[in-house]
């Protein structure tokens, strides 16, 4: 009969003759208590960043949750600081939500582009990030209208931006054109004033900003959230022997990298928008044409509609008018003409 | 509790050569420890705390060498239970391997191959993995008093081995004896 330390010794000598590799799969920490986790440690530290960078910013918390103005302004041609009760837009950067987001603009062959994995743009862009757009019609002289758009062009290629979008209506009695152009976040305001301060007529401006820190924080916490899954699948991919283990992990790995991809998507996005503000300018010689492009709604839309529904009913009966007064005088002439002839004709015949 | 990377890193080479003994191929081996780690971390919340959780490692390993055991088998068309020891027999070790091991380890290893896989079990969790016979009964969902019989059974066939009576008594009679 054999002992029991003769078959715990002769299990140990058969064991011993099979080296052990390395272990192929690395399981990765698990279990650990939520306080011991990293994702409540990084939202913590995120909210206290927001919070923070909230009320240290000028203004402290804003009370509404957007700032937007478009206001007309009374002057005149040459007006040159723009005075008159410009809105600026100031304490927009402190918003929070609503507002027009600018959506994304395709831009143009040749224009500078974000750099690929650009993450931080602007200072305290790891903290803030705000959408800056805004709109500004502006009145030149007779016959300046190309060369202000050349002026503009110029501006905004002097603080590294780019026109995304461009058309303009130079033939006609009422040349006007209209750009869109994209201009560092950090230079929106610089650009705005410069704008301003050329010999234009600014008739009416719009300054809106939102704030999307939270939802790209949340974007760039996902997207490491997964990259960090993706390391774990392929380290248990790497030490997959069957078939049928290499399938499962790998549609796995492909699961995880298309949502990398569409957060990654995501995340570029974001960070375009907020690292170059979009400035809408519209230019023309008359004021009409820049509120041309304007679509009315509601009540101004339905008061503009019905001042434009009298003037055009007088118009149509003054323009009327004139022809039926014609054809009363010829009648008249011709009623006379008429009477003559019949009073010559009776004396005749008496 | 204690971490999943620590119990990897401290029993990953005594579970290896545990589904080793009971499969006798390397790799068919690495495949079900790999297999049964992947379970345990899927499960992880599943894993008892204190003795149990040895034993409830170990049912794992065990069952991932068995459902590798029996998948080979479907493949092949063998029935389970004693026509085990045609399937095993088929890995015999090729020549090389067997050079490389110790006679010792040889006769072992052939005479764990003629055991059935309900007796082969048990023995190697009980005299290799260290398990007590509560444990084993545990890792292969058995009650401890049929553990006791198997493990009487698996004794009495190796004592029965010509190939582990040499190996079976002390080293120094051994030596008088050679």
């Amino acid at each position: 009969m054999l002992s029991d330390e003769d078959l715990q010794r002769l299990l140990a000598e058969a064991a011993g003759s099979f080296a052990v590799p390395e272990p192929a799969v690395e399981v990765p920490q698990v279990g650990k208590p939520v306080w011991q986790r990293r994702w409540p440690q990084a939202a913590a530290a995120a909210a206290v960043l927001i919070v923070g960078t909230l009320l240290l910013a000028p203004g402290g918390l804003p009370a509404g949750s957007n700032d937007t103005a478009i206001k007309r302004v009374p002057g005149s041609i040459g007006d040159a600081d723009g005075a008159g009760g410009l809105s600026s837009g100031a304490g927009t950067t402190g918003g929070t939500t609503g507002g027009t987001t600018g959506g994304v603009l395709a831009p143009v062959a040749g224009a500078p582009q974000p750099v690929e994995g650009f993450v931080t743009g602007p200072p305290g862009a790891d903290t803030a990030r705000v959408v800056k757009t805004g709109t500004l019609s502006l009145v030149v002289d007779e016959g300046k209208v190309a060369s202000t758009v050349q002026r503009l062009q110029v501006l905004v290629s002097a603080v590294r931006g780019y026109v995304a979008d461009s058309t303009s209506q130079e033939s006609g009695d009422h040349p006007s054109a209209s750009l869109t152009v994209r201009v560092p976040v950090e230079s929106f305001d610089t650009v705005r004033n410069q704008v301003r301060a050329l010999k234009v007529k600014v008739v009416a401006e719009s300054a809106n900003g939102k704030d999307i820190t939270a939802t790209y924080a949340d974007t760039q916490a996902q997207i490491q959230s997964l990259k960090a899954a993706r390391a774990r699948y392929l380290t248990i991919l790497g030490g997959a022997r069957t078939i049928s283990e290499t399938l499962t992990v790998q549609q796995r790995v492909d699961e995880v990298q298309q949502q990398i991809d569409r957060l990654e998507g995501q995340r570029r996005v974001l960070a375009d928008q907020s690292d170059y503000g979009t400035l809408t300018l519209t230019v023309a010689e008359t004021a009409d044409e820049v509120f041309a492009t304007e679509a009315p709604s509601g009540w101004s839309k339905a008061w503009d509609d019905a001042k434009h529904g009298f003037s055009s009913g007088v118009q149509s009966l003054i323009a009327g008018s004139g022809r039926t007064l014609l054809v009363l005088l010829v009648g008249a002439f011709l009623l006379l003409l008429g009477r003559a002839g019949w009073r010559l004709a009776r004396r005749r015949l008496v | 509790m204690e971490d999943l990377d620590d119990w990897l890193r401290r029993d990953y080479p005594t579970a290896y050569r545990t589904a080793c003994l009971v499969l006798r191929d390397p790799v068919d081996a690495q495949d079900a420890v790999q297999e049964a780690f992947l379970r345990v971390w899927r499960f992880r919340d599943a894993i008892p705390e204190g003795e149990g959780r040895k034993a409830w490692l170990y049912r794992v390993v065990v069952n991932a060498c068995v459902s590798r055991v029996r998948a080979d088998q479907s493949r092949t068309g063998k029935d389970v239970g004693d026509a085990l020891l045609g399937t095993v027999q088929d890995r015999a070790p090729q020549p090389d391997e067997r050079a490389e091991r110790s006679a010792c380890a040889g006769a072992v290893l052939e005479a764990l191959a003629e055991l059935p896989e309900t007796l082969r079990v048990p023995l190697v969790l009980r005299f290799y993995a260290g398990l007590s016979e509560k444990e084993i009964a545990v890792a292969i969902d058995r009650r401890p008093g049929t553990v006791k019989s198997r493990l009487y059974d698996a004794r009495q066939r190796l004592a029965a081995d010509p190939r582990l009576r040499a190996w079976a008594i002390p080293v120094d009679d051994q030596e008088a004896v050679l």
